[in-house]
């Protein structure tokens, strides 16, 4: 089995080829976000997964960590409160070290899937690093 | 002395140069970017684009020196430096 699917979070395809089921619960290998199988009949057809505001935004950036092995800073917690609030002033869960609440600025960001954290050590904001030891400029503390 | 700050209400590391500037009993002139008038906002990013040369926050204006991100040290430096 080989389904092409696109993320409804970040919009970015990619092809998943485990057997499958409606309900079935999947993680985008892209974002972390959990996508829900609506349907694989006639077509394969998934949606986001309705979750609280503060479990879809932990469970999105720990599995988007440990799919590409970064680590958090110190700051986790206040990144979270961040998103939360850009979610419930601004509709989702934009970077909150940013001002513009484009899709491109949803967590994580489209600059950090495209590889800042390897070049820079680090996501723009800090929440996302390489771990110690490996390479990177480190933490600066602005975002 | 003046001390102005650009933030954003909801990033952390503006959140904890408030913090400091609040702890170290510093009066500043806080201009919360996201929550700003849009005529207000427009011209503080102008403003954090001119200083910086890109639209990171938070930005910490002493007189006129510039300190980009949360550096405690660099800004009880600054601090000293401009009384």
């Amino acid at each position: 089995m080989k389904n092409s699917i696109t993320c409804p979070v970040c919009g970015v395809a990619f092809i998943y080829r485990d057997e499958t089921a409606p309900g079935a619960v999947l993680i985008c290998p892209v974002c972390g976000a959990k996508i829900e199988v609506a349907a694989v009949t006639p077509e394969f057809q998934v949606r986001k997964l309705l979750q609280e505001p503060e479990a879809e935004i932990v469970e999105r950036i720990d599995n988007y960590a440990r799919l590409r092995g970064y680590v958090f800073n110190e700051d986790r917690a206040l990144f979270i409160k961040g998103l939360l609030t850009k979610k419930s002033r601004y509709g989702d869960f934009f970077c909150p070290c940013r001002y513009q609440n484009i899709p491109e600025n949803l967590c994580p960001c489209v600059d950090t899937r495209s590889g800042r954290v390897r070049k820079e050590g680090r996501c723009l904001c800090g929440l996302f690093n390489l771990p110690a030891g490996e390479s990177g400029q480190g933490n600066d503390n602005k975002s | 002395m003046t001390v102005k700050l650009y933030a954003l209400s909801t990033c952390p590391h503006c959140m904890k140069t408030k913090q400091f500037l609040n702890q170290h009993g510093i009066v500043y002139d806080l201009v919360d970017v996201d929550l700003a008038e849009q005529e207000i906002a427009n011209r503080a990013l102008a403003e954090v684009q001119r200083l910086t040369g890109r639209q990171s926050f938070p930005v910490i204006l002493v007189n006129d020196k510039v300190v980009l991100g949360f550096k405690p040290e660099e800004i009880l430096e600054t601090l000293r430096n401009e009384k």
